[in-house]
């Protein structure tokens, strides 16, 4: 369901209570969040990104007219965002991440079976681009235009993109059988 | 039956948009968070309008070139700086010294208040001048272009870092990390350029150790060695094992610095990079902190151990922008060649022992091991002929002295098999310096060439290194979990990326064709990474050879692929 389908508010109002904003906040905020976790890889940063994107957006004013406007926009911080962090990570991620052992990882809870897993790992092993062009349009539901607006490319790049990716995902995940 | 793909990514990746819930709560912290931007913003607009401007036009004049036809494509690879485009040099330097006055501005906002004005008045300089650069040599691909913008931001929230600062809305050592942030991300800039000049490319890794070096100060867990505190070992290894050297923290992990430098230069770079009294002081600091103590070494002794070093470095990477050409190498082109195939032959003979290592049984562990022995028996003879280095040949020597020793611990059981491959992996490390310098002496020094090759082979040695580890965490693993540390997952699997960005930068179009077609490392990353996430299973479901063989087989292409640049 993309945005355009779940949202129904189209009132001119300024990005605050009751705006575009916040009906893409209450129909996407969780989409979004698990966007973001599959990009940077941990559930903190991720709703942390999410808010900041939403914040930043909110902050901007009233020029975002329609829920379809805003959820774009958004979306565009959070990917921009979860990219900066993991940039952040080039010498971060060098440091052990103090995580207990056995502590259980960011899908902790959420992922049900081992299938589920599996496919994950290999999302979040793909190379950034393939990753984004996975998770936008698999999980957010972007068709190849808004996929290619969100991330700034051209068109026949997210195809490029996502023909690798789910080349690479289909040996990853061959059955073993 | 497996269902279609597409089916199993919807489903697989369906529950993360239940992840977290628009709560009204949250709501109304997004709106207070965006009530405070809006002040902020109010508060400073005034101030910064003039700088925004700057940057506006900064970076319209960026896009405006970027989209207009560029100067000659055509690389410069190999030329001396004399012919390099004096444009990219300028903005080379101009990026070391932005480099240089961020990370002066951070020493002087955690240690030396009073000089907090002109330092920011030095990075305001510097800033202007790069952009001048930035405007006069635009970025020529897309990933450039993206560097450059980041540098744009970054300088951009400066602003708002300062106005934080002097508000004491935020610590002086968030404010030091957001400005050795940006000192990396300046970093960054050339190694985006340094596909097109090896001095570039040599500036790069000095400037990029320099914003480490700033990075480490603030955060000394960083540079203090990546290691597990001791304990007891995980059964079902027997007891009394040692668990060998710690992996190296990260004010190491510019002690390879490969290429890009004259051989007489990289002397003084490793003479910097192996004084360990900043490294030290760093780790007593973590130690400290892990602890819960005081620090027992005061910040200021840190801070300007990083000072020093911070600025040692940045002048070798100026100097080495304004290195003069070498003179015409007089050794025989061929016996040079056959250098760089048999050192490269040997990365690859010493990463399958590793491997035995980690994975194998006696047999293909004395296969393995013959076989690097005939590989260096022939290196030796190809060093022997061509005359090369004759310091690098004796420091290869020096580690390939310590082989025996590493391979009867292994033998007696002494040693961890994980602690026997992370020192045959520093023997590896210290011969690939022997094949650093095969190819500083060959007559042409082509850097793209030169880097793919060096950065593609480090990405197979780490791939192949974190795999066995992460093999050995399977179910069903002959050993399993003995000695596997995931902090030193973590940090290959940081190598792995590390290397594989260095290759994707500084490689030919037709290198990284060629990786893409041959380079099948997906099952193997795939693999460490549910290893490194520590979630049993650690393996995929299948049987432990099966998972083996598969891994096997994408290292030997990648391997195979390496060797078949090497020539």
């Amino acid at each position: 369901v993309r945005a355009s389908d779940a949202l129904t508010v189209e009132a001119a109002a300024p990005a605050d209570a009751g705006s575009p904003l916040e009906a893409v906040f209450r129909a996407r905020y969780g989409r979004l969040v698990g966007v973001a976790r599959l990009l940077v890889d941990g559930h903190a940063e991720a709703e942390e990104i999410v808010q900041e994107a939403f914040a930043r957006t909110f902050a901007r004013g009233p020029d975002l007219r329609t829920p379809d406007e805003a959820a774009a926009y958004v979306q565009r911080v959070v990917v921009n965002l979860a990219r900066d962090t993991v940039r952040r990570r080039v010498v971060a991620r060098r440091l052990p991440e103090p995580v207990a052992r056995n502590a259980p990882g960011a899908d902790g809870g959420v992922l049900v079976d081992d299938d589920q897993r599996r496919v994950t790992a290999a999302v979040r092993a793909l190379p950034r681009r393939q990753r984004e062009c996975v998770v936008l349009r698999y999980l957010l539901e972007c068709s190849t235009a808004e996929t290619a607006a969100t991330l700034a490319i051209a068109e026949g790049s997210v195809k490029s993109h996502l023909s690798r990716a789910l080349a690479a995902l289909g040996d990853t995940l061959e059955d073993p059988r | 039956m497996t269902p279609p793909l597409d089916e199993r990514l919807e489903r697989a990746l369906a529950p993360h948009a239940a992840a977290a819930e628009p709560t009204d709560a949250r709501w109304a912290d997004i709106a207070a968070r965006a009530q405070r931007m809006r002040r902020r913003d109010r508060s400073r607009r005034a101030v910064v309008v003039l700088a925004a401007a700057a940057l506006v036009i900064g970076a319209l004049a960026l896009v405006r070139l970027d989209r207009g036809p560029g100067p000659d494509g055509t690389v410069t690879a190999g030329d001396p700086p004399a012919t390099v485009d004096p444009k990219l040099l300028d903005l080379a330097r101009a990026s070391v010294e932005l480099a240089a006055a961020l990370a002066d501005e951070a020493r002087a906002a955690l240690v030396a208040p009073s000089e907090v004005a002109a330092a920011r008045a030095a990075t305001d300089t510097a800033a202007a001048a790069w952009r001048r650069s930035a405007d006069r040599r635009p970025a020529r691909d897309e990933d450039a272009r993206e560097t450059d913008q980041v540098v744009v931001q970054r300088l951009a929230s400066l602003m708002t870092n300062r106005v934080s600062q002097d508000q004491h809305a935020s610590t002086p050592t968030r404010n030091a990390i957001n400005l050795g942030y940006a000192s990396q991300a300046v970093a960054s800039v050339l190694g985006t350029r340094a596909s097109e000049a090896s001095s570039v490319g040599g500036a790069r890794e000095l400037a990029d150790a320099g914003a480490i070096t700033t990075m480490a100060v603030e955060t000394p867990m960083l540079a203090a060695p990546a290691v597990t505190p001791p304990g007891p070992l995980p059964s079902p290894d027997p007891g009394g094992l040692t668990a060998g050297t710690s992996p190296p923290g990260i004010l190491d992990r510019h002690r390879g610095l490969a290429g890009g430098l004259a051989p007489a230069r990289r002397g003084a770079v490793q003479e910097v990079l192996s004084d360990r009294r900043l490294v030290d002081a760093a780790t007593t600091r973590a130690a400290d902190l892990t602890a819960g103590r005081d620090p027992s070494v005061p910040d200021d002794v840190v801070v300007a151990l990083a000072a020093e070093r911070q600025q040692r470095l940045i002048a070798l990477a100026l100097a080495a922008l304004a290195e003069q050409p070498a003179a015409p190498s007089p050794l025989d082109p061929a016996a040079v060649h056959a250098v760089v195939r048999d050192e490269t032959a040997l990365r690859a003979a010493r990463d399958g022992e590793l491997w035995a290592t980690l994975v194998g049984d006696g047999g293909p562990l004395a296969e393995a091991r013959s076989r690097a022995d005939a590989v260096l028996a022939a290196a030796r003879r190809s060093r022997a002929a061509a005359g090369v280095d004759a310091a690098a040949v004796r420091r290869a020597e020096e580690v390939e002295a310590t082989v025996d020793d590493i391979r009867r611990a292994h033998d007696a059981g002494s040693e961890l098999p994980s602690a026997s491959a992370r020192r045959l992996a520093a023997v590896r490390d210290g011969e690939v310096q022997m094949l650093v310098a095969a190819l500083d002496s060959g007559p042409v020094v082509d850097w793209r060439r030169t880097a793919g090759l060096v950065a593609l082979g480090e990405y197979a040695t780490c791939i192949t290194h974190a795999a066995g580890l992460a093999l050995r965490r399977v179910p069903g693993a002959p050993a399993p979990t003995g000695g596997v540390d995931v902090a030193e997952l973590r940090a290959l699997r940081q190598a792995c990326a590390d290397a594989i960005n260095r290759f994707q930068e500084g490689s030919t179009p037709d290198l990284r064709a060629r990786f893409r077609a041959d380079g099948d490392d997906s099952y193997a990353m795939a693999l460490i990474q549910r290893a490194v996430e520590d979630a049993p299973p650690a393996g995929d479901g299948r049987p432990w050879p099966e998972q083996v063989s598969r891994v096997r087989a994408g290292l030997d292409r990648l391997a195979g692929l390496v060797a078949d640049i090497a020539g």
